[in-house]
């Protein structure tokens, strides 16, 4: 009997000791975070401010201003996309978000995710197929917009900058039993199976440290699970070293249920907590 | 007969709510927990809502996690020019599924009272445990809260 209470507790403390090694390691990870920022953000504007002034001086002709135009586009979309990640992170730890429900055209909105990374898109050369499942009573789709916006846009951009040059992305959209589910497979690298859980973490990434060969900050799908816990949805992540992965959302329809329609018990069920005499149940 | 208005605001679970002026927050609570915090001095209140005790490191360090929801609630009452001595704290919420064996509610009430007591803020009234859910309805300017039982269905 005692031997196993002091099993119990040896296994407490294992965990215990676990647990503040994840958070030491957290917290380190911030304050990397931090002083990575402004590289990130000073490189970005100085070749916009460069490529700018370059052609406001008036001495380019058409196909240099074009490929300086397409150039700050780039950088200023990336860096757009990081910010918005960045600052969602922030907005869900700070406890501020709110549920916007809408009815939201769930394949426009993969074509404009798409539209709005083609540029990476044709960069890499690659094919994206999207299979749009969803029967046509189903394509308004009751749910938070933006948040649905930043987790397409994240697990897209995923795909893009995973996936190897001259591949493609399968995208699979479909509505099963009311719940909306959106598949995106690359065929990149592919995500060691130890690693599968990490990569949720906030400021993690598969590969890391000063060798790593992609870009960002580690925030995608921690920001993509923390959003999905507010829409009420799951991440789904299949994969398999070298032979890529798939993402899949599945996010339940918002039924609109206002708190009137809950039902509360019968008789004698209001009680009042209210200063100074208030009742300690 | 007047009848009067009040702002109000339904309360997510994982975020927290924060007001010096009249607004009525709802929330539904099973595990969950809430805790209510009012400043009498400056007329302010507040109100989280989480669903785990403690953050493990995993993901964003988010007021789904007590430990970060109660820090957080706490903060943003001091930046409102509360303090200490006039907070006094509400909790509400904390109840445990019958087939669940780790008592997450338990935690999340032990949670609640822990932090509080390091910061120094009374509990002056709390309803927690049992089996059934709870609505609650909190208003920020009159630290009132109202609170029915659900019926048994209606768990979350």
């Amino acid at each position: 009997m005692n031997l196993n209470i002091s099993d119990d507790r040896n296994e407490l403390i294992r965990e215990l000791a676990n647990v503040n090694a994840r958070l030491v390691a957290s917290e380190k990870l911030k304050t990397n975070f931090l002083s990575n920022i402004r590289n990130e953000i000073n490189n970005p504007l100085a070749a916009v401010l460069e490529l700018s002034k370059a052609i406001s001086d008036d001495s380019l002709d058409d196909e240099q201003i074009k490929k300086f135009a397409r150039i700050i586009h780039a950088e200023m979309f990336n860096l757009d996309y990081q910010l918005r990640n960045i600052f969602f992170s922030a907005e869900v730890e700070s406890g501020d978000l709110q549920l916007s429900v809408v009815k939201v055209d769930v394949k426009k909105m993969i074509k404009n995710v798409l539209a709005s990374f083609q540029h990476q898109i044709d960069k890499k050369n690659l094919l994206v197929f999207t299979i749009n499942n969803i029967r046509h009573g189903d394509n308004l789709f009751d749910t938070d917009s933006e948040k649905l916006h930043i987790i397409i846009s994240n697990l897209v951009s995923n795909a893009i900058q995973y996936s190897d040059e001259n591949k493609s992305i399968e995208i699979i959209a479909d509505v099963v039993d009311g719940q909306l589910e959106i598949s995106i497979k690359d065929y990149g690298l592919g995500i060691d199976p130890e690693n599968k859980k990490m990569i949720f973490d906030r400021f993690r990434q598969g590969q890391e440290g000063s060798t790593k060969n992609y870009s960002g900050h580690g925030l995608g799908l921690s920001v993509c699970q923390s959003l999905l816990e507010i829409i009420e949805g799951e991440l789904i992540v299949q994969t398999e070293p070298s032979n890529g992965s798939t993402f899949t959302i599945k996010v339940k329809r918002a039924d609109n249920e206002s708190l009137d329609d809950i039902v509360l018990s019968d008789n004698g069920n209001d009680f009042l907590f209210r200063d100074p005499n208030s009742m300690i149940f | 007969m007047l009848v009067q208005e009040f702002n109000k605001h339904y309360l997510y679970p994982s975020s927290l709510f924060v007001s010096n002026s009249e607004v009525v927050v709802d929330t539904i609570l099973g595990s969950c927990v809430a805790v209510c915090l009012f400043d009498s001095k400056i007329k302010a209140g507040g109100i989280n809502h989480y669903m785990l005790p403690y953050w493990n490191g995993e993901g964003l360090a988010s007021p789904k996690y007590g430990n970060i929801a109660n820090e957080k609630l706490i903060e943003k009452l001091y930046k409102l020019g509360a303090t200490k001595n006039s907070l006094v704290a509400k909790v509400f919420g904390g109840a445990n599924q019958i087939n669940s064996t780790i008592n997450v509610g338990d935690r999340n009430v032990l949670v609640a009272r822990e932090q509080l007591e390091t910061f120094g803020i009374r509990i002056i009234s709390e309803s927690i445990g049992g089996g059934v859910g709870r609505k609650i309805r909190f208003n920020t300017h009159t630290n009132e809260v109202l609170l029915k039982f659900l019926s048994k269905k209606e768990e979350k």
